[in-house]
């Protein structure tokens, strides 16, 4: 091709394939958008909620499947009466996941906490009715997060599995 | 998902302080800088909530980039490039260049 008249150097080849690049790369860009919105990366979507339950519904722990470093997260558990042993709740947040949590908050303030082989336990008084205690921590891993809820030393458990995003 | 939205939301917003005028770089001055700063310091918070994550910048980046395509060549010797973005069979899609 000639380029009478244009004061321009141009390279047609590396233009074509630039052009090629460009149109690819929106293809992409609205996927993880897309991809984004329905909550493939974290945060709210299809996967900010995930449940797993101990029999007779002892123990059910609500939790997001993804998220992402450092970001806030929840984890909610409720426990049920049959985790009630004298007037108390006992449950013990296994190690694994407690090395990848730097945990904020526990609501309500448990009476206990106990640092045990098995991880975390926290105590909690079961007066009135058992707590539903809601977990505030940010992710400190990167990848694969998995953890279990134990009630007691060797009551009804729930394994869940979450992955961080970096 | 939220970063998504809050990213939306913010350049919309900016898109509004366009109202003000276009400006070339050259007659930016100090003042103009200054309030690039500001806006930037004021909007960083609602663009990336409270986690410091790749994820969360990559989306932000990703949603608030130009989804346009680069200056090029649409004209050569008075003829539209055939495969440019902005020639004619993309005009819908761009209108620079045209």
């Amino acid at each position: 091709m000639g380029f009478q008249g244009l004061q321009i150097e141009e390279n047609d080849r590396f233009e074509r394939g630039e052009w090629a690049f460009e149109r690819i790369a929106w293809v992409v860009m609205a996927a993880i958008v897309a991809a984004a919105l329905v909550g493939l990366f974290g945060g709210l979507g299809v996967f900010a909620s995930r449940q797993a339950s101990a029999a007779a519904g002892a123990l059910t722990v609500e939790y997001p499947g993804l998220t992402r470093y450092t970001a806030k997260t929840d984890l909610r558990i409720t426990t049920g009466a049959a985790a009630v042993s004298e007037g108390q709740v006992a449950l013990t947040l296994s190690s694994d996941w407690v090395d990848g949590a730097d945990i904020n908050q526990v609501i309500p303030e448990p009476d206990t906490w106990e640092s045990t082989p098995d991880g975390l336990r926290l105590t909690f008084p079961a007066g009135a009715a058992p707590p539903e205690v809601r977990i505030s921590y940010r992710p400190d891993v990167i990848g694969s997060h998995p953890g279990t809820v134990t009630v007691g030393e060797a009551g009804p458990a729930v394994d869940f599995q979450q992955f961080v995003y970096p | 998902m939220e970063s998504v939205v809050r990213a939306l939301v913010v350049y919309l917003f900016i898109l509004l302080l366009r109202a003000g005028g276009k400006r070339s770089l050259s007659s930016i001055n100090t003042f103009d800088l200054v309030l690039l700063l500001i806006i930037s310091e004021a909007t960083q918070q609602a663009l990336l909530g409270d986690d410091f994550s790749l994820t969360t910048a990559a989306l932000v980046v990703t949603t608030s980039s130009r989804w346009t395509g680069s200056p090029t060549t649409s004209v050569s010797a008075s003829r539209p490039s055939p495969g440019s973005p902005t020639a004619p069979r993309w005009s819908w899609w761009t209108t620079d260049g045209f």
